[in-house]
């Protein structure tokens, strides 16, 4: 059945093993001296990529050496400009972070000696988490794992790690969109206690318990209805909410003004007037992709604003009325007339690179697509997008408005290990400079009211309606229950069965009211199975 | 110490330590599955407590058509790529037993592909198949065919799968096959030239024998490890888009941890087990005799 | 005249299963060549488009992979896991196969076809109860947790190929030893290991391999410190990274010692994976 074995062979085996294991030992011990060693152990490569946004393509760029347009904060428009610009500020910024740290009451070195591991997305703002961590480690002796990993890959790992108690991240960076999947079982430290020590918290460097915070933002933090009351279980970073992105050059053309898109029913006609694919532009777009944070994030905006609830306070569906139907039925309006072909398939990638190349006239959805436009390093200078993006509420229905928000924060599991050396980071991390450090390497998404002014930050907000927008959107338009998936951990799967609805209404397989219709039953049903309604 | 050995065949010292890695296998290997069993009859979200609901799970399963789908895709991926490699093999083989010079280059050069390692291979492959910069839409960018976008569309998707386990496991077969026919004794196909037969008829009547249970050794290794097939599809897709390279492993692993459904997640498990175990004894019962001769 | 169309007949149908040998040559080691050649090169090079055959080489690349990226840490991992778990395989399956082949063990066929069994069952049955249990007892993410369940996963190959080449040592040597006073255990350990040590080599490094390349059991099982090295692979791999550069550098380092391995035992492969169902 199998061969004898050969002693000739056993010769020529030992040969081999022993050229191999020699040729390693060579090879290990050459390289083991010839490089520096001392380097910051980082898993996964800290991209020095130019792609922002998940999966965007990247487009050549061309220097442009004209000053057409000068707006009147200077705004850079090439990369070389905007990059120095930015370092500029990024290191006075870490310098203010470094000298605020050492001046505050906090005992840094308390933990010396001790690791701790973060779970972090692959993102623009990696190089700096990099610097910040290496920052933390000369300052507090603690050492910093960073484990980088892609989006959807990192949410896996982190929540498993978080609710099955296992101890792998000691601050893993969690969604926001998931609050209630972590909050609800409880596997999550509540925050209070490591803030009201004084031997391990300087108040008045972190001020994290809502002082400088929108409240807004402060309430996702308790995840109502499932915190303790007067607990927080995150320390805010970046906060997301919609928009309404629209071309400035396109408006000024046609004589249109922020009136012109102030509810969805001038928004609608707006549409209509800046139609003209002959020119190369449609009118309007959103998502339209099937899933829960695709078609369902566009249209829970408009749900909201038409006053349509997807559950009520009992947990029953309660989207398959008169207004529910206003609502699809103006989406699907939107989207099959005036937006460009496809739209109804689009994920927000497709937004995003319509509306960086110019092809939208206005696009809701996340305010990052404003300074995309902005950014030399993603948006082609001879693109007809480029710097002429403004961004505005997002517009407004019956009910009033209601943009969507999400965010990303730190938080501590139970089953940590290091807990409070973890609190040193997100103590550090989080504070206000700490915060301007993330957002500035990127976007102007800051949760605290105090930075918009702050002489680092204003110069590289985008001189696009931004700052007035995005103020005012988190002080009065953004809520907590506004997106389901935010406060119920079973959220997604109803989102996913309503997004199943949109897509056929925006397909046309299904007329809005039956969309909704068919929708309802299947809501219950999922109700039905978690135990909410009997 | 004669007499002892008579009453005997074997020493007892012995006979317990061939139990022994029956024993750690079963209580290693199969014990999990029995804890499986156990968390199928509960209702178990992730973080949460169990809740037992009985066989409430394997209702749902009768019902899930996603589960359907994804097994009726796991058994047409085995199919075609046992078949596909197959006849590959037999090809390339036949091939490289033909040839007098070279074989132990060519033999050396093909078994490559069937170590590296699987992982490996999804990135490496993922990179080839990128749409803009990748060398597969490069060359096919010379033939004049427009950049394809293989894993972000579903049909493109599975098809990428499908030839990159072709490409991982084909050399496996052509082994098979080489190893197999270099084996055969020389005398019956030297009658048989003598006897004036040409290369087809020798083929056909001499060589096919002897192939055959080469075929089957193909078919009852390639089912039963494309059955299991996890490493590139995850790696290259994640299972996506949507469900189109969601095979049944992959489909179990989303459940559990993306849905962060244990309790169903487990259910699946099972019935993964109970399907594998199923052919596997099928398969072992028809095909093991040929090849073990037991 | 016959004679000379015979022979270009089947000179031609030699140089077609030429072709057809170094076209399906080139088709396997295609992925492989550019891996190589694209972890030698410098990111700005491997982005152009058509791609460039002729570089300058540098090992930027693996430098980064080695020092910025942690990357020896997991084949220290891999290495640990993987020589552990064989060995230990090996220590139990030794005297099993020896007995098998040797010894008129009752239901002898029973015990070797259930140890055989366990290589075709699908590991996420397995796997995936064993995360919730190691979950909750604590062992998650450690190194003896992956080495506990490879061994179940290396124990068929050990057993099989060995129950076939202890079969074929003839008893003459063995009752030799026995003459000398030799215990059993003694005859095996004494006498007939050192003739077999060869084939217990061959599928040691057969079971390396395929432990070192195994992924789903570690993507199960581990986290940040256990980590192996085909996980470790597939997080390099973010959907943002394009440094691709780095990334066939990892995949050489991981890829280079199976095949080393497997070169060695390029004559034992087919038998050790076949569990020598080829007869010869």
């Amino acid at each position: 059945m199998v061969s004898e074995p050969k002693k000739v062979g056993r010769r020529t085996f030992l040969n081999y093993a022993i050229a191999v294991v020699a040729t390693g030992v060579i090879v290990g011990a050459a390289t083991y001296f010839a490089v520096p060693k001392g380097v910051t152990t980082v898993t996964a490569p800290g991209a020095t990529t130019t792609v922002t946004a998940p999966g965007a393509t990247v487009t050549t760029t061309k220097t442009v050496t004209t000053t057409a347009t000068q707006t009147t904060m200077q705004y850079p428009r090439t990369k070389e400009a905007l990059a120095a610009l930015r370092n500029k500020h990024l290191t006075s910024l870490k310098n203010r972070l470094l000298e605020a740290a050492k001046a505050s009451s906090v005992d840094w070195k308390q933990f010396s000696g001790q690791t701790i591991n973060l779970s972090y997305r692959t993102g623009p703002e990696q190089a700096v988490l990099q610097d910040v961590a290496k920052m933390f480690t000369d300052l507090t002796g603690i050492k910093v794992n960073i484990d980088i990993t892609p989006e959807n890959d990192q949410i896996t790992k982190a929540t498993a790690d978080v609710l099955q108690e296992t101890g792998i991240y000691d601050c893993p960076w969690l969604d926001l969109y998931r609050a209630s999947v972590y909050v609800k079982p409880k596997k999550l430290e509540p925050l209070e206690q490591y803030y009201e020590d004084p031997k391990l918290t300087d108040k008045d460097f972190m001020k994290w318990n809502g002082t400088d915070i929108y409240p807004a933002i402060w309430e996702a933090c308790n995840c109502p209805p499932w915190g303790e009351k007067g607990m927080h279980y995150f320390v805010p970073l970046y906060w997301h909410t919609q928009g309404l992105n629209f071309r400035k050059d396109l408006f000024d053309e046609y004589g249109l003004s922020l009136k012109d898109i102030d509810s969805y029913e001038d928004v609608l006609a707006t549409a209509q007037k800046l139609n003209h694919p002959e020119k190369g532009y449609y009118g309007f777009a959103g998502r339209g992709a099937v899933g829960d944070s695709m078609n369902m994030f566009s249209m829970t905006s408009i749900f909201n604003a038409y006053g349509v609830k997807i559950l009520d306070e009992n947990y029953k569906p309660a989207f398959n009325n008169d207004s529910g139907v206003t609502a699809l039925d103006l989406y699907v309006k939107l989207m099959t007339k005036y937006a460009p072909p496809g739209a109804v398939n689009w994920t927000f990638n497709d937004t995003l690179s319509a509306t960086t190349t110019g092809k939208l006239a206005m696009c809701q959805d996340v305010t990052i697509w404003c300074y995309l436009a902005w950014d030399p390093e993603f948006t082609a200078a001879d693109s007809p997008a480029f710097c002429n993006v403004w961004v505005n509420r997002i517009p407004k229905g019956p009910a009033g408005r209601f943009a969507c928000m999400s965010g990303w924060t730190y938080a501590i599991p139970r089953g940590a290990k290091n807990k409070k050396a973890a609190w040193l980071w997100a103590e550090f991390s989080g504070s206000p400079l700490g915060v301007a450090l993330f957002d500035a390497a990127k976007f102007p998404e800051y949760p605290r009211p105090a930075l918009w002014d702050d002489p680092d930050i204003a110069p590289l907000i985008p001189p696009a309606n931004v700052k007035e927008t995005k103020m005012i959107t988190f002080e009065q338009d953004s809520h907590w229950g506004d997106l389901l998936s935010n406060w119920l951990p079973e959220g997604s799967e109803v989102m996913y069965i309503l997004s199943q609805a949109v897509s056929s209404a925006l397909s046309g397989q299904m007329t809005p009211k039956e969309a909704l219709a068919w929708a309802e039953p299947k809501v219950a049903d999922i109700m039905k199975k978690y135990g909410y309604l009997k | 110490m004669r007499n002892v050995k008579a009453k005997r065949p074997y020493p007892l010292f012995f006979f317990a330590l061939t139990l022994l890695p029956v024993l750690y296998a079963y209580i290693v290997g199969f014990g999990p599955f029995l804890l499986m069993v156990y968390y199928s009859l509960f209702h178990f979200s992730m973080g949460h407590n169990p809740i037992f609901i009985g066989i409430l799970n394997y209702q749902y399963l009768l019902t899930d058509r996603d589960l359907l789908n994804s097994i009726i895709l796991t058994f047409s991926y085995m199919v075609i790529v046992t078949t596909c490699e197959l006849v590959i093999g037999l090809v390339i083989g036949y091939c490289l037993y033909k040839v007098r010079w070279g074989k132990s280059v060519f033999t050396l050069l093909i078994l490559l592909p069937m170590i590296f390692t699987p992982a490996v291979t999804g990135v490496v492959w993922r990179i080839l198949l990128d749409p803009s910069y990748g060398h597969i839409n490069f060359y096919l960018g010379l033939l004049g065919v427009k950049p394809i976008e293989w894993l972000t569309k579903p049909l493109t998707a599975l098809i990428s799968m499908i030839g990159v386990d072709i490409w991982q496991w084909s050399s496996f077969v052509v082994l098979i096959v080489f190893s197999g026919l270099s084996a055969i004794p020389n005398d019956p196909i030297e009658a048989a030239i003598v006897d004036g037969a040409t290369g087809f008829q020798l083929f056909r009547e001499i060589l096919l024998p002897y192939i055959k249970p080469l075929v089957y050794i193909v078919i009852f290794f390639r089912m039963i490890d494309s059955f299991k097939v996890f490493d590139i599809p995850y790696v290259m897709t994640r299972g996506g888009p949507g469900l189109s390279t969601s095979f049944v492993s992959i489909f179990a692993y989303n459940t559990v941890f993306v849905f962060r459904d244990i309790g169903y997640g487990c259910t699946i498990g099972v019935v993964i087990f109970l399907i594998a175990y199923l052919f596997t004894t099928v398969l072992m019962r028809r095909i093991g005799s040929i090849i073990w001769g037991e | 005249m016959n004679n000379q169309v015979k022979r270009l007949k089947s000179n031609l149908l030699l140089l077609t299963i030429y072709i057809v040998l170094i076209g399906y040559t080139i088709f396997c080691l295609y992925p492989i060549y550019f891996t190589f050649a694209t972890s030698l090169q410098e990111n700005v090079d491997i982005f152009k488009i058509p791609p460039k055959y002729i570089f300058n080489p540098t090992l930027n690349n693996y430098f980064r992979v080695l020092y910025v990226y942690g990357f020896p840490k997991y084949i220290t991992n891999s290495l640990i896991v993987s020589i552990t778990a064989v060995s230990i395989a090996l220590l139990m399956g030794i005297p099993c196969a020896y007995a098998l082949a040797r010894y008129k063990i009752p239901r002898s066929k029973d015990i070797a076809f259930t140890i055989l069994s366990f290589r075709f069952l699908p590991t996420i049955a397995i796997g995936l109860p064993m995360y919730i249990l190691y979950a909750n007892i604590g062992v998650y993410d450690s190194l003896i947790g992956l080495i506990l369940i490879y061994v179940v996963l290396n124990l068929p190959f050990t057993v099989w190929i060995l129950r076939g080449y202890f079969s074929t040592i003839p008893k003459e040597i063995e009752e030799a030893g026995q003459i000398d006073g030799l215990t059993p255990m003694g005859v095996l350990v004494k006498v007939t290991i050192p003739l077999i040590s060869f084939g217990i080599a061959a599928t040691a490094l057969i079971c390396v391999i395929l432990t070192w390349n195994e992924f789903l059991l570690a993507l199960l099982l581990t986290g940040v410190n256990a980590r192996t090295v085909p996980v470790q692979a597939m997080r390099f791999m973010g959907e943002i990274s394009l440094d691709w550069g780095a990334l066939c550098a990892a995949a050489v380092l991981i890829t280079l010692p199976v095949f080393v391995i497997g070169i060695i035992l390029r004559r034992y492969l087919i038998q050790g994976l076949t569990f020598g169902g080829l007869k010869g």
